[in-house]
Order: C-alpha cells, then sequence, then structure tokens
C-alpha cells in the first residue's frame, strides 16, 4: 500500500500516464461468511424498525461477522414468551430486546426476575423502552449488575428545555398533558425542575377527563388560558392522548400564534409542531450494536455498561410553521438542525 | 594587522554574530508563525467536515452514503495548493471519500487508524516524510468513533516561504554588517588617530634618542617618555663622555 | 596590576568604545526593525487566507438560510452566531454582513460595539487593507456579502515575541561587544603600554635593564622595538665603551690617571643601570582586567539555565517515580548551593596553594563537566550529580576571582578591582537567563547545555591564553574554625542580622528566584524566553541600584533602615502574588524582589564591622564577614527545598506568598530587635 499517499499531483501524473491507481481489491474481510459469528437473537414488537436496521448496520459497517436470527412478537405478549422459550433452548450468545413489552417479557421486572421465564444466563440488551425506571426493568441508570445492557431514548429533558430557549429566550412555557398518564406526569415533574435553572416558568395545564378520558374538547380553552397567562412556547410531553390528537392540538395553538415543542417522535412526526429534540432510531439501534459489540467482542461484562443514552440529538425544526409564525431560527441552531 | 582593522574587524564580527542570531531567531518565529496559522486554518477546514458529517450522521444518513460531501472535499482542495488530500475513512480505515478519487476504497495506513484509536475522541497530527497529515475522528451520537476526516498538507510550500523569508531576513542581516563595516572603519580610524599619532612620536622620538640626538620637547609629550629620553640621551651623553675620555688617556698614553 | 590610569590611550578608547558600541546595537536595530517588517509583510498574506475561509464558512451558512426561505431581514440570532465566529477565530476583528444593496444588515466586532458603515457587494472573494470579502452564495449572482476585518492581534503578538528576542539579542550584543572591547583594549594596548611605560618609569630613574617583548608591526610594538633597539644600541655601547676604558686604564702608566677613568666608570655605573644585551629581562605586569572576559564568560555558562532549568528537571522525572516533582526540582537545585557552601571556604586555601589561574581553570573543569551532563543526563539523580559538579566549579571560580581581586596591594586597587569582577558577574547575570532562555527556546534545553559547556571553555581559553603571569594571590586566607563560629554566634546582633535579614534574602533568591519563578511562568504559559525576560528584570535591577543603595546608605547613615526595608519591599512583592496570579504579579515580584535585594546587600556587609566589632578585633573583620557568609549560605541551601515543600503545600503561588511573608515578619524582626540602635553605631564608627 506504499503507492498511496503520493500526492495529488503525483497522482494527476499517473493518471495522465495511463497507469490508473485504485484498481486494488478490498479487503477480504468485506466479503467474510456471517455464520462463523456469534448468535444474536433479535426480538422486535412489532416489525423491523430503524433501530434494529441500524443495529444490524452497525456490525456490517464494521465488518464483525455475527449470526442474526430474527424473531417477531406481532405486537403479542404471549408470542414474546413463546420466543424466551425458543432463546432458552437455542442458546444464542446475545438477545436484542426491543422496546418495553420484548424487554419484560425477556428480562423480567428487576424485582423477580423468574430464571424459568426470563432469559438471565444469556446478555440482554434492551432499547427504546420509553421508561425503563418506571416500567420496572431497571432501577436505576448506572451498571444494571445483572446480564443486561440498555439504553434510554429520550432526549434529557435539560437538553429539551435548553434546545427551546435557544430558539428563542423565553420566561413562560405553557404545557397541556394527560394527568392520567404516569409518564406524562413525570415529564412534567421533571420540566418543572429543570425549567427553574433556566428561569422558566411552567404554567401546567393538565386535560380534564371524562371518565377515564382526557376530553379533547377542552384543549382549545385551555390554550386561549395558557396564552392569556403569557405563555410563549407549548411544550407537548410524549403521552398517548397527545400522540393522538397531536393534529388537532397544533393547529389550533398555531391559531393562537403559540408555537408547539415536542418532547418525542410522537407528537413531533405528525401536526404543526415548530421543533422537537429527539433521538433518531437507528442512532438508538446502533449504540445497542455498540454495546452488544463490547459484550461478545470485547469481553465487556453486561452488568456493568451503564445504561446508554445518545451524546447528540436530533433538532429538528418545521420550516413552513416558522414562515408561518415569522419566528425563524436562530442561525446557531439552523446549523445543526434537520429541517422538514 | 593595525589597531583600527583590529577593532574594527572585532566589531564586524559581534555584529554578524548579533545579526546571524536575529536571523535565525526570527526565522524560526516565522516558521512557528506560519505553522500555527496553516495549523489553525487547516483545523477550521477539517473541523467543517466533521461538522458536516456530524450534522448528517444525526439525520439518520449513514457514512457510508455521503455522496454530497465530496463537493465541499473538493472545494477544500482547491482553495490551497498546499494541500495534498482531504478524505473520510470508516472505523476500519477504509477510504469512504476523498479529493483523490484513485483512493477511494483502499485502506488507509495503519498508522492514522492507531492515531485515531489513541487521540480517543481529539484531533491527531502526524508527520509523514514532507507531508503533515491532521486528523479528526468523527464520533457518532451513540457514541462510537464511526470514521475519522484527515488532511494531509505539503511542508514544502510552507518551507519555500520560510526559506524565502529567511533569505529576506539574511540579506538584510547582510546589508547590515556590510553598511556598518564601511561605516566603523573610517569612525575607529578617526577616533584613534590621536593614539597613533601620539605612539608614532614617540617612536621618532626613542628613534632619535637611540642616535643619541636630543629632540626639542613638545607641549604634549607624554612626561614619562620625556624622561625616559632624557634619561637615555643621559647615559649616551655619560658614556660618550667616558669614551671621549679614555679616548683622550689612550692618545696622550701613546 | 596594570596602572590604567597611567595609560595614555584610555581616553579615547573610553570614546571608542562608547561610539562603536552605539553603532553596532544601532546597526543592529537598524537590521533588526527591517526584518521586523519583513515578517509582518510576510505573515499577514496567510492570515488573510485563513479569514477568508472563515468568511467562506459564514457565507455558506448565512446562503444555507436563505435558501431555506428566511428572508434576509428576518435572519434570527446573527449576533450570536457572528460573536460564536468571532470567539472561535481570535485573528478576526470583526465580520459584517450585508445584502446585494450593499447596506449593512449585520455588524459584529471583537470591542463589542458594530462599525455599521455600508458596503458594496462583491461578486469574488477581495483582500484589501487588512480586510475580505467573500460574497454569499452564487458569486455571479450574489445575495450579499460577508466581509471580515483582520484583527492585527495575531500578527501584534508572534511580532512582539520576536521584538522581544531581538532586543534581548541587542543588549547582549552590546554586553558582549563592551567585554570583547575590554579584553582587545587590555590585551592589545593597556598590558603592552603598561609594560612599556613601566620600561620608560625605570628608564627615566637610570633603569636600562627591561626591554619590552615585542614581535609585531602593531603601533605599540613599533613603538616597543623602537625601544628595544635603544636600550639594546645603549647596552652594546655601554659594554664596548667599558670594555675599552677597561682596556685604556690597564694600560696607563700612571695611576693616579688610571683611578681617574675609573672613578668617571663607577659614577656612571652608579648613575645608569645598564645591562648585558644578552640577559636584558622583560617586564611584567600583573592584570586585573584580564579576568573580567573569562569571569562573564564563565557565570554566563551557569545563568544560560536560569530559566529553563527547574521546568528541564521537573519533566524529567519518571512519572513512576516516589519522589514528588516539587522535591525533584528541589533536591537538584540544593545539591548546587549545597555544593557551593561546602567547597567555598576550603577554596581560598587551595587557591593560596595553587594560584589563581591554575584553579581558575581547574574550578572550570567540574562546571564544564556538570553542564555536560545535565544535557545528556536521564534521571533526576544524574542532574542532582551533575548540578553538584557545576556547584563545586562555580564556588572555586568565584572564590579565586574574589581572591584575586582582594589580594590587590592598594585598597583603590581592590575597588577598582572588585567593581570590574562583580560588573562581570552582573552583566552575565542579566544577559544569561535572557540568552539562554532564547536559545533553550530554538533549540531545546539539552543543547542548551551543550552551549554552556561551550562556554566554559572558552572561558578556560580566555584565562589560558590571558592570565599567564599570574601569581599565586596575595590575599591572606586563613582557616574559619569552629571556635570562630561560636564567638561570632554569640553576638546577638550579629545573629539578628543574619537569621531576619542575611538568610531570608537567600532563602528568598533561591526559593523563588531559581526555583518558583521559572516554574510558575511556565506553568503561566511563558515560553523560556520570557521566562529568561522575567528574571533578567533581578540582575537589571541589583546591577543598577547596588552600588547607588550602597551610597545612600554610607551617606546618610542608613544601613540598619536600608536592610529593614529592602526586606520589607521584598516580601510585599512576592505576597502581591496572591492578588492575582498572572505573569504581571510575577514580574511586579521579581523587579520588588530586586530592588529590595538591591538595597539591603551592601549594607548588610557594611554593618558586620560594626555590629561585631568585639569580635572583629579578635578575629579580623576577613574571618568575621567569612563566617557571615557561610552562614547566610545555608539560606540558598535551604531556599529550594522549602520552595519545594510549600509547593506540595499550596502550589507555586501560595509558595512564594509564603516565602514573601517570611520576609515580611523576619524583616519587621530585625527592624524591631536586630537593628543597631543609632548610639552604638556612633560609638562604633567613632
Amino acid at each position: 500500500m506504499t503507492v498511496r499517499r503520493i500526492g495529488r499531483r503525483a497522482a494527476l501524473a499517473l493518471a495522465l500516464g495511463g497507469s490508473v491507481a485504485g484498481a486494488f481489491p478490498r479487503p477480504a474481510q468485506a466479503q467474510a461468511p456471517r455464520s462463523r459469528g456469534p448468535r444474536i437473537y433479535m426480538v422486535t414488537f412489532r416489525g423491523w424498525t430503524d433501530s434494529d436496521q441500524g443495529f444490524k448496520d452497525y456490525f456490517d459497517r464494521r465488518r464483525l461477522a455475527v449470526d442474526i436470527i430474527h424473531r417477531d412478537a406481532g405486537g403479542a405478549n404471549a408470542k414474546v414468551a413463546e420466543i424466551v422459550r425458543e432463546i432458552k433452548a437455542e442458546k444464542p450468545d446475545l438477545v436484542y430486546a426491543w422496546g418495553t413489552g420484548v424487554a419484560l417479557g425477556v428480562i423480567g421486572p428487576v424485582a423477580k426476575p423468574d430464571p424459568e421465564r426470563f432469559v438471565t444466563d444469556i446478555p440482554v440488551v434492551f432499547l427504546n423502552v420509553t421508561d425503563p425506571l418506571g416500567s420496572g426493568i431497571i432501577n436505576g441508570l448506572g451498571p444494571t449488575g445483572r446480564n443486561v445492557a440498555g439504553s434510554t431514548f429520550l432526549a434529557p429533558i435539560h437538553s429539551q428545555l435548553q434546545a427551546l430557549h435557544s430558539y428563542r429566550p423565553i420566561k413562560r412555557l405553557g404545557s397541556i398533558f394527560n394527568p392520567s398518564e404516569a409518564n406524562s406526569v413525570a415529564v412534567i415533574n421533571d420540566v418543572r425542575e429543570q425549567a427553574k435553572a433556566l428561569q422558566i416558568t411552567l404554567i401546567e395545564r393538565p386535560v380534564p377527563l371524562l371518565g377515564t378520558e382526557p376530553d379533547r374538547n377542552a384543549v382549545p380553552r385551555l390554550l386561549d388560558e395558557l396564552v392569556a397567562e403569557g405563555a410563549e412556547f407549548l411544550f407537548m410531553p410524549s403521552d398517548s392522548f397527545l400522540s393522538r390528537r397531536v393534529e388537532q392540538v397544533t393547529e389550533e395553538a398555531l391559531q393562537r400564534r403559540l408555537p408547539a415543542f415536542a418532547s418525542a417522535e410522537g407528537t413531533l412526526g405528525a401536526g404543526q409542531a415548530l421543533m422537537g429534540l429527539i433521538a433518531k432510531y437507528h442512532s438508538v439501534g446502533q449504540l445497542a450494536g455498540l454495546q452488544a459489540d463490547q459484550i461478545l467482542f470485547q469481553g465487556v461484562d453486561p452488568g456493568s455498561l451503564p445504561i446508554g443514552s445518545l451524546r447528540r440529538f436530533s433538532l429538528v425544526l418545521r420550516m413552513s410553521v416558522a414562515k408561518r409564525l415569522d419566528l425563524f431560527p436562530p442561525m446557531l441552531l439552523l446549523r445543526v438542525a434537520e429541517i422538514i | 594587522m593595525s589597531l583600527p582593522v583590529r577593532v574594527a574587524a572585532i566589531l564586524v564580527l559581534i555584529l554578524a554574530a548579533t545579526v546571524g542570531l536575529t536571523t535565525v531567531l526570527a526565522a524560526n518565529k516565522y516558521r512557528q508563525g506560519l505553522g500555527e496559522i496553516l495549523d489553525a486554518r487547516y483545523r477550521l477546514a477539517v473541523s467543517d467536515i466533521v461538522a458536516t458529517i456530524d450534522t448528517s450522521l444525526d439525520l439518520g444518513v449513514d457514512l457510508a452514503a455521503m455522496q454530497s460531501l465530496q463537493p465541499q472535499l473538493d472545494r477544500t482542495i482547491e482553495t490551497d495548493p498546499a494541500l495534498l488530500y482531504v478524505e473520510v475513512l470508516d472505523a476500519e480505515g477504509i477510504v469512504l471519500l476523498s479529493s483523490d478519487s484513485s483512493n477511494v476504497g483502499l485502506p488507509a495506513p495503519q498508522s492514522w487508524l492507531s492515531a485515531t484509536r489513541n487521540a480517543r475522541e481529539g484531533a491527531w497530527q502526524r508527520r509523514e516524510g514532507d507531508a503533515v497529515v491532521l486528523g479528526q475522528p468523527i464520533v457518532a451520537s451513540f457514541g462510537a468513533v464511526v470514521g475519522t476526516v484527515a488532511l494531509g498538507y505539503s511542508r514544502a510550500v510552507s518551507e519555500d516561504r520560510v526559506q524565502d523569508v529567511t533569505q529576506i531576513f539574511m540579506n538584510i542581516g547582510i546589508g547590515a554588517v556590510i553598511v556598518f563595516a564601511l561605516l566603523l572603519v573610517p569612525v575607529v580610524m578617526i577616533l584613534l588617530r590621536p593614539e597613533r599619532q601620539a605612539l608614532a612620536e614617540a617612536e621618532t622620538r626613542i628613534a632619535a634618542a637611540a642616535r643619541g640626538e636630543t629632540t626639542e620637547t613638545g607641549p604634549d609629550g607624554d612626561p614619562l617618555l620625556i624622561a625616559a629620553c632624557a634619561g637615555a640621551a643621559a647615559a649616551f651623553a655619560a658614556i660618550d663622555h667616558i669614551r671621549r675620555e679614555a679616548d683622550r688617556l689612550d692618545e696622550e698614553g701613546a | 596590576m596594570a596602572d590604567l590610569d597611567q595609560i595614555p590611550a584610555q581616553a579615547s578608547f573610553r570614546k571608542l568604545f562608547l561610539v562603536s558600541t552605539v553603532l553596532l546595537v544601532a546597526a543592529a536595530a537598524v537590521a533588526s526593525f527591517l526584518m521586523l517588517r519583513a515578517f509582518v509583510a510576510n505573515l499577514t498574506p496567510e492570515i488573510e487566507q485563513k479569514a477568508g475561509m472563515v468568511g467562506r464558512s459564514v457565507a455558506g451558512q448565512v446562503n444555507h438560510a436563505l435558501d431555506l426561505g428566511i428572508p434576509f431581514d428576518r435572519l434570527a440570532g446573527m449576533d450570536a452566531f457572528l460573536d460564536r465566529v468571532l470567539a472561535d477565530n481570535i485573528d478576526i476583528e470583526f465580520l459584517t454582513v450585508t445584502d446585494p444593496a450593499g447596506k449593512t444588515i449585520f455588524a459584529r466586532s471583537r470591542t463589542g460595539k458594530s462599525t455599521a458603515e455600508n458596503s458594496r457587494s462583491v461578486t469574488g472573494d477581495e483582500i484589501a487593507d487588512g480586510r475580505v470579502r467573500v460574497p454569499i452564495g452564487d458569486a455571479s449572482r450574489p445575495r450579499g456579502s460577508v466581509e471580515l476585518g483582520i484583527s492585527p492581534k495575531v500578527v501584534n503578538d508572534k511580532t512582539y515575541a520576536v521584538v522581544f528576542d531581538m532586543v534581548i539579542v541587542l543588549l547582549v550584543a552590546g554586553l558582549f561587544a563592551f567585554e570583547l572591547l575590554s579584553l582587545v583594549f587590555q590585551v592589545s594596548i593597556a598590558a603592552p603600554l603598561s609594560r612599556l611605560w613601566a620600561a620608560f618609569r625605570a628608564a627615566a630613574s637610570g633603569d636600562f635593564n627591561t626591554r619590552v617583548a615585542a614581535s609585531g608591526q602593531r603601533e605599540w610594538e613599533i613603538v616597543a622595538s623602537a625601544w628595544n633597539d635603544l636600550v639594546r644600541r645603549l647596552a652594546e655601547t655601554w659594554q664596548q665603551v667599558m670594555a675599552d676604558a677597561e682596556s685604556v686604564r690597564a694600560t696607563l702608566a700612571e695611576a693616579e690617571v688610571g683611578q681617574r677613568l675609573g672613578r668617571l666608570v663607577e659614577e656612571t655605573k652608579a648613575r645608569f643601570r645598564v645591562a648585558d644585551p644578552l640577559r636584558l629581562r622583560a617586564v611584567t605586569v600583573s592584570q586585573a582586567v584580564a579576568i573580567r572576559a573569562p569571569v562573564f564568560v564563565f557565570i554566563m555558562a551557569e545563568e544560560f539555565g536560569r530559566s529553563f532549568l527547574p521546568v528541564f528537571i521537573r519533566d524529567l522525572r519518571d512519572p513512576a517515580s516516589t519522589l514528588s516533582p516539587e522535591f525533584a526540582v528541589g533536591i537538584t537545585m540544593t545539591a548546587f548551593m549545597a555544593m557551593v557552601a561546602i567547597v567555598t571556604p576550603f577554596a581560598g586555601v587551595i587557591v593560596s596553594r595553587l594560584g589563581v589561574r591554575r584553579m581558575f581553570m581547574i574550578g572550570i573543569a567540574p562546571s564544564a563537566i556538570g553542564y555536560l551532563g545535565t544535557a545528556f543526563a536521564t534521571s533526576i539523580w544524574e542532574v542532582v550529580v551533575w548540578r553538584a559538579f557545576a556547584g563545586v566549579g562555580y564556588a572555586i571560580v568565584y572564590i579565586v576571582c574574589q581572591g584575586f581581586v582582594a589580594g590587590a596591594a592598594s585598597p583603590a586597587k581592590r575597588a577598582q578591582g572588585m567593581a570590574l569582577f562583580m560588573g562581570a558577574v552582573f552583566a552575565a547575570g542579566v544577559c544569561g537567563p535572557a540568552l539562554g532562555g532564547v536559545i533553550a527556546d530554538q533549540i531545546g534545553p539539552r543543547p542548551t547545555f551543550v552551549i554552556s559547556t561551550g562556554l566554559c571553555l572558552l572561558s578556560l581559553s580566555l584565562i589560558y591564553a590571558q592570565l599567564r603571569d599570574l601569581g599565586a594571590t596575595q590575599a591572606p586566607v586563613q582557616r574559619l574554625r569552629a571556635s570562630d563560629f561560636a564567638l561570632v554566634t554569640r553576638n546577638p546582633s550579629f545573629l539578628a542580622l543574619l537569621l531576619f535579614s542575611a538568610m531570608p534574602a537567600k532563602i528568598a533568591l533561591t526559593g523563588v528566584l531559581f526555583y518558583l519563578a521559572p516554574l510558575l511562568l511556565a506553568k503561566l504559559g511563558n515560553s523560556s524566553a520570557e521566562i529568561g525576560r522575567v528574571l533578567m528584570i533581578y540582575a537589571g535591577c541589583t546591577a543598577l541600584l547596588t552600588p547607588v543603595a550602597a551610597r545612600i546608605a554610607d551617606r546618610w547613615r542608613l544601613n540598619g533602615w536600608m536592610i529593614a526595608a529592602g526586606g520589607l519591599v521584598s516580601g510585599l512583592g512576592l505576597v502581591a502574588i496572591l492578588l492575582k496570579v498572572d505573569t504581571s504579579m510575577v514580574v511586579v515580584g521579581i523587579l520588588l524582589l530586586g530592588l529590595g535585594h538591591a538595597a539591603s546587600i551592601s549594607p548588610q556587609l557594611a554593618v558586620v564591622p560594626e555590629i561585631a566589632a568585639r569580635e572583629c578585633e579578635v578575629l579580623g573583620v576577613t574571618a568575621v564577614l567569612s563566617v557571615f557568609r557561610a552562614i547566610e549560605r545555608l539560606g540558598s541551601v535551604i531556599g529550594p527545598l522549602l520552595a519545594a515543600f510549600l509547593v506540595g503545600v499550596g502550589g507555586e503561588a501560595l509558595a512564594m506568598a509564603t516565602i514573601g511573608a517570611l520576609v515580611v515578619v523576619s524583616s519587621l524582626a530585625y527592624a524591631a530587635f536586630g537593628r543597631p540602635a543609632s548610639a552604638e553605631l556612633m560609638e562604633a564608627r567613632s
């Protein structure tokens, strides 16, 4: 390979001379057969997603030979238990557990991991679990101490508020959320705490419940109240109510010239949110790949790995909304943002 | 060598040494300054490319699929004749994109890969013969190093600049020494003339005394010299007296 | 010793020294100035190119925003964006963004105030007058332009560094020229002329036995030859006439006539002493001036390492070693000081046996070996050994020179010799750290130690060539006995002077100036050259002000006050580092240290005979002063170790302040208890 590094001019001279460099074959390991590597059971909940592709891509990019066996639960928890039995029989080298349902079914709750029902003797890497602490899969963000490694995928609240603050420095932040979803309440509590550091006041408007369901007709009134109290932005946690009603909520907010900030992909993808700070599922899958790499190829004990998190999240800006509000993103955000 | 020439020669030598040292100092500072500026410039180019890659990576574009970077690499290399190549390597050191398309698909030198590993996530720099390679690891959002941006530039171009500037410094120095020497010799001559005259006068006086002659005492003669010459004259006179006396007695006796 | 004041060429040579040194410095200054201009002219385009890159990057991002449909005047956060660019690129002074019409929309500058002057749109990169203009978007149809002002700061900073280096080189060149001219004057003029004049003086009193060695065709040699001719002719004639007279006398019959001739011959022989031409002796004169240049060069060798030695030692330390880096440095510096303290009392005794020239040459050897060893040392302990060698050499050479000048016959000549000697030491102290730092910056510390070795050898050759005819020192040397120490240290005033003034001063010198200051300055990001420049301030202060302070103290009888005040000033200067830990405060500390020491050092020695009058009567002033010096040197030994300990406790700045506080407290104690009462002083004087 000493022919390389000949510099631009020299290479040009070579090319003119009719001899073309670059005809070297790619290294042989690029085509190395897969089957000789460690076996990984990838268990997904509802089909092949970007995360799963990210996980697989991780090994492909690095030309690490792994033998991947994919099993999909088809959205059924019962199917998960079945796959667990198969795993126990097949004894692969590692299990990939996508989402809260699969993770709970494979690893079991942190309190009582029954070795009969759950996988305890094979390393498990979980991902895409919205609230691993709340769902009882782990009891802290440090090393699990078990045969389990995993990652969170929500951007930390302080990063979200920082992104929002960088768009426009604000004093008052409005929020509507479903008070019956523990997830949502936890996020709002977190926002209230973190907002203090930025000297932002959080104005909270839980959506009143009609029986167990939040009353969607109350949304316009709540938005009016927020505007009246001087809210400059609307913070939308990623609860199932808001995710379902995101078009209505963001359109109503826009009519009141209230820009919306989406806390996760659920409230960002559809609707008219101005911005959001989210994790790319492909990157989340690659993070799981990195953890699997450490466990399988570098001999790292899965229990010693802290719960992973992405270092950078994707800032997504919706330019059409910015134009409608005449509220253009600052240059420093524009440089790193994904424009939709 | 006469005294003025000796004094002038010593001073010229000191000045030459001074100017020489100054030239070396200035040239080294120039080399250092130029190096820092070039380094900052090329680092800026590298970090610009890395920033673009980071954004694309966060958007989910795979490093291997960033063909859109090619124009930026080509633009970068066109800005500066000293630049040899700009390349994007994957985690295994295979060239994904390069300003020199013949390199694409080839493995980069192993040393680059180990430099990226050793640098952890910081930038690195390597000297490869006449070239300097600047590298910056690309860190994906999930925390792993997924590749490297490497930029190579030739030191020959900047060395040429340093050579040229050193030459200018040397010319200035040589000019200064020559002008100084031309000025100095007459100055030393003039300043030392009284002393040389005094010494010449002393020589005349002594030579006269040696011939037994007495010269009339000038007002500015050195008193000690005059006394010495007078002493010598007295000694010659005394000896002469003895000789004459001896001669007279000899004749008388004969 | 040369009777310089009796040599006629003195006055015009002084003029020559002055004129030629000024001319030399002026020529070098003009050359330096022209080089600086070339330096700046050749560096600026590179910075402009980099500014162009920054400009294109800014233009690209603005273009991206415009591409997204954001109108020019609605671009948000431009100030923060431009400020970030300014923060990331220290070489850019201001940034403006103009619309296609040339109207300035955004402007930010480093000073905060924005320059709102309108500009025009450009279709390509333009560089002129320290400004760079870059079009936004497609160059053929620009959507505006970005203009950058290049900050002179980067070029200026680099230029200042060069200017400082050049000034140091100029200063050293000036001092060097002066030293070398002195040497030339001594060798070519003063020494031969004084021999010639000695011969003249002898001749004036009728002694024609001396001839002056001269072989060349230089001006004075022509005179000398003429003189030698005269002496030879006189001797030949004398011999011939005397022989004739003798033979005439022998042939004379009349005894009376023969006796008259004989009487005449005897009378003449009594008036004039003329020797056999073959046995004329050459006159010899000793030369105090000749010692100046070798001393200058030798001390320079040691001062070279001043700015970078501590850092060099610290970096040499094996990281695995249990020895802390502070103590590693402290021990090596103490090794030097301890050897000086130990060797000094013995060196004097040996000098009296072996003679000045031989001892000087013997003294250079361990120093040369020490520097060479340091240059190739691979561990701390090696450096400790080599520094000890250097310490032995330093002590020997110092004592040799001191003994040599102190051995002069008359007090006036003693003072003159001492001034010459101390002048060389101070000149080397001023040039050495700065020049050494500059050189170490260029070629690294190890080669600089090799240069130190080279300087030792140069000093050796100067001594070998110039001090050919030096005899043993005539200074009375006596060995110090333990009982001397016991006797002198029983004197409370003497002890107070030592403990409250002399020793703290030495601790500050070796602990702060030699140890802490270089390390702290290096930590603050200064290069060896810059450290050398700061350390030079101390030597400059003491060199310039010590004689002034001595005169003031003597004239107004302020010795006691000067000692206390000097200590106080030097201590407070060091404490001041607590206000702000930066280079300027270190400079202040070293300046005040120099001022303080300049004020107190001479008075310290001056009061010794007064406060220890009784002891001086018993032992002699020299012995008492030797005891004083020997104990004072303990302070030099303690200094680096104390500093090392303090650095370990609280870092360099705190260590410096602590030593400063120590000096302040002891100075106050001296002012309160140690200062000799005026009455006592008057009594001692009368």
